[in-house]
């Protein structure tokens, strides 16, 4: 198993490498100047723009533009923003810990709905339960993340006056506080997850149970609750689970219409605002880190089919 | 019919609420401040400072040698006066004395010399260099006053001197590399700390150089772009005032007297434009500038757009204003679109590409549908603010809407846009002209205010004719508050930070 890290681990060297070039270039190649963009809109200032562009390296060829990035990214300066002057690390630092909190607790609220939803609906197909399971998930996909947003806020927080609409409080610093404020975002974010999952789970439960393995077992007389609750959930869990992480990793990345509505501070309405003011080496920062994220979520993925799955070797 | 409703509840916006009963201030609490947008700040440097909102959240931290008064009068600050010279190249300024920095340090017309030099060191980056450029150097005359000397006369200087970006601010709060984080002024309030996307928290300053403010212990300013959030944020009690009410519930809410907060609704200075391109085909002939100014039903897009809460006009002096210009208010007339676009060469049409941000697609699409309506063959293309810029500065485009504000000075207004060299020349599709230039020069120089009016109504006259871009209307300016927030005043502006009201004048009735 050690080795198996070590390897991912040695392997993302080279896919970070590539993604810098692509991230570097992608970013240069969007049309739009940054020190534009710093002066705002109305003002322009030749002397002001000159020195600003040399201040920023914005005047070097794009080649030498990346290597000096690069280097500085090699020895932990992954430069500040042009526009707080705050130090890129502590900006994702900062923002980080809301962006976790929100990606877990809806995680949580998407696993608790669709799991049970799903095992329902495979296994009383055909029947009212299926086809309410299947209806809210199809409305769940269609329905726009941020509309559904916008109704809990007027339910919970305008009518009922029961969750505060808006903010973000830090899970340890008062973790009552928080959990009501983190109610209604990840209700729209894990609600949207659940719809997608409990699809896929209801899909993968009828499939496993059609296998020969489920025949063989009920055969051999293993009462019901086994032959579903171990051998075709553990089996329809592999790619289930596939799915979460992925999902969850994209979580992990920001929400931004999620963010924007609850004035939740993650990292995705970072990375908006860092585009429209194009803050370049803000946003290379946190593609770069959610590249990783993205990465390390994967491989805990890996990890999880050895537990679910033992015929997976990890190798 | 419609319109009269409308107005008639427009009307009834300006006299929003019963008039304050002389209560006696009480201190302490916490305000917050509900921005509309994804950011209460774009940075915390003062000199670099971009944007209105920044303007109002710093303005709370740093103040300038004048201030705007609720009529948007100039009016002395942290200069209690000053005296110019007969030639006009030589402003006197008395400081006034015991004004403290939230370091604990006074003020001294070493920190002004200090702060104007450092706007003019164009490594500072400020966008507002330009309009202190005359200043040829800062000479302290003794603790308590500055004189600023000009290499040629420049009549807008006082009201380039007013407000937070060209605040004094002592040189101990700028970082070895130039930089300003923990920005230090004179203000009511001292800088705590600003997370950006997110929070920004300023706290009372005890040595406050004014008496009676300000009154409450902390301001949180904090970002809510999403209309129905900032809404119910407001209701909920979760921020004490917003800014920005959305246009379409104002008429619901203006009637519904039960609803449990103040709303301002009232003239703003924030207007929209549609810019096009001087310097290239089609727009470079003036007679199809001309055509869309006159294919333009302003009354009917300010409608849609404002719900009757926003208004028309042709200059953004007001009708009280001392600049306000003489000249006619463009009408809509098709037979005259029809007769310029074929004197143009265009007798069956001009296809034209409009190109605006999301922010003012709202105001792009019924501009072309007038202009469709006209004849012309109008599409429309988004983009975002930063790759649009890029475009209009090289001069690669149609016609773009956007959004414009207000300026004290004619200077700034006129010098601004219509000069080639100027800082908002792009905001005027790149226009030339000569004699505009020449009288703008004259404006700059002339110090009598009643020879300076003539000069500009002069470049009002062939900026109407010549239509470089089309005025559309003036959006209104929205405030609501929660009831128990007590003396809350703004100007035209909405600025948060105003000599007469803002935020430093403000208690909480808890």
């Amino acid at each position: 198993m050690l080795k198996f890290i070590l390897r991912r681990l040695l392997q993302l060297v080279p896919v970070l490498l590539i993604l810098s070039v692509l991230v570097f270039s992608l970013v240069h190649l969007v049309p739009g100047d940054p020190v534009d963009v710093l002066m705002g809109e109305g003002h322009t200032d030749p002397v002001v723009e000159a020195v600003l562009r040399a201040k920023y390296g914005l005047d070097q060829p794009i080649v030498v533009q990346y290597f000096t990035w690069l280097g500085n990214i090699l020895t932990g300066d992954f430069g500040s923003s042009l526009y707080t002057k705050e130090p890129i690390l502590d900006m994702i630092a900062d923002r980080f810990p809301a962006t976790l909190l929100l990606a877990f607790a809806s995680a949580i609220v998407a696993i608790v709905i669709s799991i049970p939803a799903g095992i329902v609906a495979a296994l009383y197909r055909g029947s009212l339960l299926d086809f309410g399971a299947m209806g809210i998930a199809l409305f769940g996909i269609s329905v726009p993340n941020f509309w559904f947003g916008i109704l809990l806020i007027l339910f919970f927080s305008q009518m009922l006056g029961l969750l505060p609409s808006m903010g973000y409080v830090p899970f340890f610093e008062d973790p009552w506080t928080a959990t009501k404020h983190l109610i209604m975002p990840a209700l729209t974010l894990g609600t949207a997850m659940a719809a997608n999952l409990t699809r896929l789970v209801r899909a993968e439960m009828i499939e496993q149970m059609s296998q020969e393995y489920v025949r063989t077992a009920r055969a051999k007389g293993a009462p019901e609750r086994i032959v579903i609750g171990l051998h075709v959930l553990k089996n329809a869990m592999i790619p289930t689970v596939t799915i979460i992480g992925l999902q969850f990793g994209g979580l992990l990345e920001g929400a931004v219409l999620t963010e924007t509505i609850f004035a939740w501070p993650g990292i995705g309405k970072l990375a908006v605002t860092a585009v429209y003011e194009r803050d370049y080496a803000l946003i290379q920062g946190v593609v770069l880190f959610a590249a990783l994220v993205y990465v390390a979520v994967s491989l805990l993925v890996d990890i999880s089919y050895r537990f679910l799955d033992p015929r997976v070797k990890l190798n | 019919m419609l319109k009269h409703l409308l107005t008639s509840l427009a009307l009834a916006g300006l006299v929003f609420s019963s008039p304050a009963q002389a209560e006696t201030p009480q201190d302490g609490g916490t305000l917050k401040v509900g921005i509309a947008s994804t950011n209460v700040t774009n940075g915390l440097d003062p000199h670099v400072l971009q944007g209105f909102y920044t303007e109002w959240v710093l303005g709370q931290v740093g103040e300038g040698l004048l201030n705007y008064d609720i009529n948007l009068n100039l009016v002395p600050w942290l200069a209690k006066s000053w005296t110019i010279s007969e030639d006009g190249l030589v402003y006197t300024f008395d400081l006034q004395e015991g004004v403290k920095f939230h370091n604990g340090r006074e003020m001294t017309a070493e920190d002004v010399k200090f702060s104007i030099e450092r706007i003019l060191d164009p490594n500072t980056g400020s966008r507002r260099r330009v309009a202190l450029e005359p200043v040829d150097h800062v000479e302290v005359i003794d603790n308590y006053t500055v004189a600023l000397h000009l290499n040629a006369p420049f009549a807008p200087l006082l009201s380039n001197l007013a407000g937070v970006w060209a605040a004094i601010i002592p040189p101990e709060s700028v970082n070895a590399d130039g930089t300003i984080t923990q920005p230090i002024g004179t203000g009511p309030f001292t800088y705590v700390e600003w997370v950006k996307n997110d929070h920004l928290t300023v706290s009372k300053f005890a040595d406050y150089w004014q008496a009676d403010a300000p009154h409450v212990d902390e301001i949180v300013f904090l970002p809510v772009s999403d209309d129905a959030a900032r809404m119910t944020a407001l209701r909920t009690g979760a921020v004490d005032i917003i800014t920005s009410v959305p246009a379409q519930l104002l008429p619901s809410l203006l009637a519904d007297t039960d609803r449990g907060f103040e709303i301002k609704a009232e003239q703003g200075n924030k207007w929209r434009i549609a810019i096009m391109n001087n310097a290239a085909a089609p727009f470079d002939n003036v007679l199809v500038r001309q055509a869309v100014d006159a294919a333009l039903d302003r009354e009917e897009i300010m409608l849609a757009r404002t719900f009757g809460f926003g208004h028309v006009d042709n200059q953004t002096w007001d009708k009280n204003s001392f600049w306000r210009m003489d000249g006619p208010a463009p009408v809509r007339d098709l037979d005259r679109v029809k007769a310029l676009l074929t004197e143009a060469g265009y007798p069956d049409g001009l296809p034209i590409t409009i190109e605006s941000r999301s922010t003012y697609l709202d105001d792009a699409q019924m501009v072309q549908a007038q202009l469709i309506e006209a004849g012309f063959d109008a599409k429309i293309e988004v983009s975002d603010w930063a790759a649009l810029k890029e475009r209009m500065k090289a001069g690669e485009y149609h016609m773009v809407i956007s959004g414009a504000g207000w300026y004290a000075d004619p200077d700034s207004r006129y010098g601004r846009f219509y000069v080639k060299s100027g800082p908002a020349n792009y905001f005027a599709g790149g226009y030339e002209n000569a004699e505009v230039e020449a009288l703008i020069a004259q404006g700059r120089v002339e110090s009598d205010a009643a020879a300076r009016k003539a000069i500009y109504q002069k470049v009002f006259d062939i900026i109407q004719a010549e239509v470089p871009h089309s005025m559309l209307y003036f959006a209104p300016k929205t405030l609501a508050w929660r009831s128990d927030v007590k003396d809350f005043r703004t100007d035209r502006e909405g600025n948060l930070a105003n000599a007469e009201g803002g935020l430093a004048f403000v208690w909480l009735n808890r």
